[in-house]
């Protein structure tokens, strides 16, 4: 119950703190319609017939960029969030405070993201709903087929939120890593078939890419969402990806809290 | 109930030993002030007690809770006040900060409503409760620092400098408070400052930290601001020995 509370009052101060950045949080829902219509025109450039049949999907590029894009939103959420929380408790000093508090640094750093990653999520709803009605994006909605985009959005975010824990991990210790969630990122929208297939990567990028859980995760997203078939084998993949990763995360980031305590730069910035 | 209890306790941060084994007691119920001059040690010493620093040896009990094997039983016996006053999330409202760090301490939402009204109450802040602390002045900041520190009715309080960003009537009225939780027995305090007046004004015992050690342990008792600076000065050259004095050696005359 007390672990209920504590999540619930990350959520409810988070929310707080954005809603009092109004003008923020209605610049960035309007920078949704420029983004899509950049890859609905983009998309206009590729022959639909030919992509569909290469992809396994029925839409065209425009589709599937789109549920690439709403994606890759919440892992740029998942994976810059919870390392820009640590950091700015840091700096605005309230870190220190956190951790003299009963709740475990574990506890802390899985819920200062929390209302992010709900906020990407359903940042990432309203992309995929502004494609649908102004961009003709067309979406398999049988209850099935949402019910695994659903399971696999659910191993999606538990892997982010590992990634994202392990960053925090790092800020920790280093402070600045900003530059090392934007890497990753990249990284792995690279290599992970956000913007392109990997089929185009070099063959060595492509057995990479092969092995990369969110591979995985955003391939059964489309597949389930595009009409495509969905490999239960990634699905089941992924899962067991979020499920080793995010306690070796949560360990990382106890020890960086505990290294931390012992170097004396808990209230450092 | 045991207050705080600290053994050979030794903190080296690189080159500089911040704490060369130290050893006191808090007992419950008592005010202890920390003085020393900068760098003695007072804030790491703190911070162990607080467990956001580990020691790297000796031992440290709060409340009977070993600081590093039990730190979470330690947090839930402390109320402290060790950061700044940046140390509040300024775009939430004074109310809106005491109800999450209540439920960071366990209270239910009833419990925290209830203890968080009757705080702001009494420290003077109830007008500005629903105002960002962004608008607060220092002083405020620093009131609503300490209802913090009580949220949780905790037996032990651990305050690093508190009155340091106060003007002197702010001050007074923060030392009021202090004294008056003492008094009632609702906590044990252990506080840092530099303020020699404050020291004898609200402290039972004084303890005086100098280059990692404890160079005067005394009673503050009757003790005014003047003889205390003459026995701190003194205590603290004499840190050289590395003995511990006491204020009958260590004042002149």
């Amino acid at each position: 119950m007390s672990t209920v509370r504590v999540v619930a009052a990350f959520i409810r101060r988070d929310f707080r703190i954005h809603m009092s950045y109004r003008l923020s949080f209605v610049l960035q829902t309007g920078t949704i319609f420029f983004f899509l219509a950049l890859y609905y025109f983009l998309s206009q450039l590729v022959d639909e017939q030919e992509f569909a049949a290469s992809q396994n999907i029925t839409g065209d590029y425009f589709d599937y960029a789109a549920v690439g894009l709403a994606l890759l939103s919440i892992l740029q959420v998942g994976l810059s969030s919870f390392s820009q929380k640590m950091r700015e408790e840091q700096t605005t000093g309230t870190f220190e405070a956190l951790m003299a508090t009963p709740t475990s640094p574990s506890l802390v750093v899985l819920s200062s993201a929390l209302y992010d990653l709900l906020r990407s999520t359903a940042f990432a709803s309203v992309l995929l709903a502004t494609a649908v009605l102004f961009f003709g994006l067309q979406l398999d909605t049988d209850p099935a087929s949402l019910a695994v985009a659903l399971v696999a959005l659910v191993g999606c975010l538990g892997l982010f939120a590992s990634l994202g824990v392990a960053v925090a991990a790092c800020t920790v210790i280093f402070k600045q890593t900003a530059a090392l969630a934007g890497m990753i990122v990249s990284g792995l929208a690279l290599l992970s078939g956000v913007y392109f297939p990997t089929d185009v990567l070099p063959e060595a990028l492509q057995k990479v890419a092969d092995v990369i859980p969110f591979t995985w995760g955003l391939d059964t997203v489309r597949a389930a969402l595009l009409g495509g078939e969905v490999d239960t084998s990634r699905l089941a993949g992924l899962f067991g990806s979020a499920a080793v990763l995010l306690p070796c995360a949560v360990i990382g980031f106890t020890t960086a809290v505990r290294r931390a305590r012992h170097t004396g730069t808990l209230s450092q910035y | 109930m045991d207050g705080i209890r600290a053994r050979d306790v030794t903190k080296r941060f690189r080159s500089v030993q911040a704490l060369a084994g130290v050893s006191f007691d808090v007992e419950p119920g008592e005010v202890v002030a920390l003085l020393g001059p900068n760098g003695a040690g007072k804030s790491t010493l703190l911070r162990i007690l607080g467990t956001t620093i580990l020691a790297d040896s000796g031992t440290v009990t709060v409340a009977g809770h070993d600081v590093v094997e039990d730190a979470a039983a330690v947090r839930r016996s402390l109320g402290v006040m060790i950061g700044d006053e940046r140390s509040h999330y300024w775009r939430l409202s004074g109310r809106r900060n005491l109800h999450f760090f209540a439920a960071l301490a366990g209270m239910t939402r009833r419990e925290a409503a209830s203890q968080t009204q009757q705080l702001l109450e009494e420290l003077g802040l109830a007008e500005a409760a629903d105002r960002r602390v962004g608008e607060y002045s220092s002083g405020m900041r620093a009131r609503l620092s300490l209802a913090r520190a009580l949220l949780a009715a905790p037996p032990l309080l651990l305050f690093d400098e508190p009155t340091r960003t106060l003007d002197p009537l702010a001050a007074a009225h923060f030392r009021e408070h202090i004294s008056g939780v003492a008094r009632e027995g609702r906590a044990g305090v252990l506080f840092a400052t530099h303020n020699l007046h404050e020291a004898v004004a609200i402290s039972n015992r004084i303890l005086v930290l100098s280059a990692g050690r404890v160079a005067l342990e005394q009673q503050a008792d009757g003790m005014g601001a003047d003889r205390l600076e003459a026995a701190f000065l003194d205590a603290v050259r004499s840190q050289a020995g590395n003995e511990v004095a006491t204020a009958d050696t260590a004042v002149r005359a």
